[in-house]
């Protein structure tokens, strides 16, 4: 037991090593490191000229330092870069020592705050990293110049921290963000799927319905009208009247059950009315969830004596006035209006667009006006601060 | 071992062009060596042109021509206008111009001192010397004309006596100098020089070689097979170091065919260029594994190889030049490599051991580039 539970605290252990591998700033913190490393090196050979030191000492010792900070990044890409990268910050420490404290004392500050950054955990880092430059600095007092350029590497090293932190922090909200996003379009797509099976489910219920109903109330009358004039057949030479009786039962039968099926049909039977008022909520439905736009539906009276002509007008000329929205107004809002008077029908589509521009009749607008003279109706179009606003009057 | 083996040979048969153009540029490394060194000796022991504009023509301003040709061994430039000989001393082809006035004769017989207007442009030493003879000359004939005491026929026999009475001079060269000796270490120094450009041609060759594998989907194509890519860069690398190194062998064959005297051991220049080769090797691998064009491979390689060349004194001495820039150059591996080669002709015995590590360190830090650039790349992939 004590073995497995061991086992799974070094597969996390190495799970969590490569994760801090993988993400953003454990991939660029070496590369800010070394670049802060090179720069210090660098300015070392600046040092070594000032105190009239060799050249040819000064780059050589640049050039090994900048060869070892080399060395660690590919140190970084195995799996001994903790120690190693240890075990080289603390040779290049030495070789700071060495070689002279007070030329290297840049060099020396920033290979510091690496070790420190790979060995004391982050809460402490800042105070172990004060103590520790107070410490330098009163040991190895440095030169004016030295001190200028290692306080401006520090700078801009914890500056590069920080960056890379914030990028941290942005890159998991990003992830997060990510997985919401997946997360949600998975749901709209199981949205989809179900709403598809529903409607397959329903309309095969509502055959399945009418089926039976045709089944029950047509099927045994037309089957008994069908025996009573095979019954009519058989005695029609001997018993004649006993035939038309027979008969007349199976007309009887059978103008029931035509009956049935008219009554059936009309009560299956939807009003046009609401055909058409559902054909317009679900464009504009469409419409609002497609473009993230607010729409609005409003009828009054009595909607069942709009014609089916007056309709498909009304649905042409919305979707039409939908487009021109989207394309020229730059609206947030969409308003419909029906309205049935007594002897009139208004139908009002509005939108809160803010194009400044006069609008010039295209064939859009010409074919909307167009659709309303067929349907015996007349088209106004209205322009000013609060929209475009299309009227249309039908007479019925 | 014998992966490795099998792709240098095979880029060794893929690219014979890219071989052939590595012999070619060893042999116009000797071609280099040879005529540079010809021209250095002819420019430095070439006689000094200087145009006379003689507006006199009397006995004097011939005779003091006469002096500057035959005593002090100037090529003089006559015939020519004042126009046509300041294009020349503009072209640089003439170091002045002297202007012998219409009245010098008269003036000098009259015991003043003639205006003879000397002109330079940049050779303002070589001014100064003609200067200083033209001046020491009319002081001797000031004498004769005061002796002469305004009479032309007296003076003009004073100063065919004169002439007759040559007073010989003894010259001597400032610096004794083999013109052989000169023109082979003045030829190896120009052509080591344009070693450090050329070297950088085969670097963008195999560069150029690399990436080519790489879009065309070849190195793709290796990792499927047995050969580890990192066999796979090492064989291309050999393919590398045998172009440098057939350049290095002919050149230094040259050398030692004609046995030449360069001023420094053959030995140590091998050594030296094979390092610079090195270093160019492992940098073209790094600019191919780092860069995604090809156009940014040329630019970068380019681009290192000119500066590094202006900066690192392979074209020309940078003792001249600002202290900072002197100082910039120290930071490129072309300023040791020339340092090495200079210090050695000067001196055989020159301690160039500090030179060599900071070659080394160069080939090591871009060996190590190159393959933190590899690992990323290896891990993404």
């Amino acid at each position: 037991m004590l073995r497995i539970i061991k086992k799974v605290e070094i597969t996390t252990k190495i799970r969590k090593v490569w994760f801090l591998m993988d993400n953003p700033m454990d991939k660029d913190k070496p590369f800010l490191y070394f670049i802060t490393k090179t720069a210090a090196a660098l300015s070392s050979i600046v040092m070594f000229l000032s105190a009239e030191a060799g050249i040819t000492v000064a780059v050589i010792a640049a050039l090994s330092f900048i060869c070892v900070f080399m060395l660690e990044l590919l140190l970084e890409q195995t799996k001994v870069r903790l120690m190693g990268l240890r075990i080289t910050l603390i040779l290049s420490l030495l070789a700071c020592f060495f070689l002279g404290i007070i030329e290297l004392f840049p060099l020396f500050i920033v290979l510091l705050v690496h070790l420190l950054d790979i060995t004391v955990e982050e809460r402490m880092f800042y105070l172990f990293l004060g103590f520790g430059l107070f410490l330098a600095f009163i040991l190895y007092p440095p030169s004016l110049l030295s001190s200028v350029i290692t306080v401006l590497l520090i700078v801009l090293l914890l500056y590069g921290r920080y960056l890379l932190a914030s990028l941290k922090r942005l890159g998991e909200l990003n992830d997060q963000h990510k997985d919401t996003i997946k997360e949600l379009g998975d749901k709209l797509n199981d949205v989809k799927r179900l709403t598809k099976t529903l409607k397959y489910t329903t309309s095969a219920e509502e055959r399945n319905r009418i089926a039976a109903r045709i089944h029950d109330q047509v099927g045994h009358g037309i089957s008994g009208s069908i025996i009573l004039l095979e019954a009519a057949l058989l005695v029609m030479k001997d018993d004649q009247q006993k035939a038309a009786q027979s008969i007349q039962k199976a007309i009887a039968n059978l103008r029931t059950g035509v009956d049935e099926i008219r009554t059936a049909l009309r009560e299956e039977r939807v009003e046009h009315y609401l055909i058409g008022i559902n054909d317009i909520k679900a464009l504009l439905e469409e419409f609002k969830i497609n473009y993230n736009k607010s729409v609005e539906l409003k009828t009054s009276g009595d909607l069942d004596r709009i014609s089916l002509e007056v309709w498909t007008c009304i649905h042409d000329n919305l979707k039409e006035c939908l487009t021109n929205t989207l394309k020229h107004s730059a609206a947030s809002r969409f308003h419909l209006s029906i309205d049935v008077f007594q002897k009139i029908i208004k139908v009002e589509y509005k939108d809160n667009g803010t194009n400044q521009e006069e609008f010039v009749k295209g064939l859009g607008l010409e074919a909307m006006e167009e659709r309303t003279v067929n349907a015996k109706g007349r088209c106004f179009f209205r322009k000013d601060e609060q929209g475009f606003t299309v009227t249309n009057i039908f007479t019925y | 071992m014998r992966n490795i083996w099998i792709l240098t040979s095979i880029n060794i048969k893929r690219h014979i062009i890219v071989v052939f153009l590595s012999l070619f540029c060893a042999a116009i490394l000797c071609v280099i060596l040879y005529f540079t060194g010809i021209m250095v000796v002819e420019k430095t022991t070439a006689l000094v042109s200087v145009g006379v504009l003689d507006y006199d023509k009397s006995p004097l301003s011939e005779d003091m021509k006469r002096y500057l040709t035959q005593k002090l061994d100037y090529r003089l430039l006559e015939n020519y206008t004042y126009d046509q000989l300041s294009m020349e001393l503009i072209d640089k082809k003439l170091s002045i111009i002297i202007e012998i006035p219409s009245d010098f004769y008269s003036r000098t017989l009259a015991g003043n001192k003639p205006e003879v207007v000397v002109t330079s442009l940049q050779d303002y030493e070589n001014s100064a010397f003609v200067q200083a003879y033209i001046n020491s000359y009319l002081g001797s004939i000031r004498l004769l004309a005061a002796g002469a005491e305004g009479d032309p026929a007296v003076f003009d026999r004073m100063l065919m006596d004169y002439q007759k009475n040559d007073i010989t001079i003894s010259k001597n060269r400032a610096a004794e100098f083999d013109e052989t000796e000169m023109r082979q270490k003045s030829g190896f120094i120009n052509s080591i020089g344009f070693f450090l450009m050329v070297v950088f041609i085969i670097s963008y060759a195999l560069a150029n070689l690399l990436d080519e594998d790489r879009l065309s989907g070849v190195f793709r194509r290796v990792q499927l097979t047995p050969v580890k890519p990192a066999q796979y860069l090492i064989g291309s690398g050999i393919f590398g170091a045998v172009l440098c190194g057939g350049q290095i062998i002919i050149f230094n064959l040259y050398i030692k065919w004609n046995d030449l005297n360069i001023g420094l051991p053959i030995p140590l220049v091998v050594l030296l260029m094979s390092l610079f080769s090195l270093f160019t090797i492992c940098l073209s691998m790094t600019v191919a594994l780092a860069t995604k064009s090809k156009n940014a491979i040329l630019s970068v390689i380019i681009g290192f190889s000119t500066v590094g060349c202006i900066l690192g004194g392979a074209y020309f001495p940078i003792d001249m030049a600002p202290k900072t820039l002197q100082n910039l150059g120290r930071i490129m591996p072309q300023y040791w490599f020339m340092d090495a080669i200079r210090r050695l002709q000067e001196d055989n015995t020159a301690v160039i051991y500090p030179n060599i590590i900071i070659l080394c360190l160069f080939i090591i830090l871009t060996f190590l580039a190159g393959a933190v650039i590899f690992a990323q790349d290896y891990k993404k992939s």
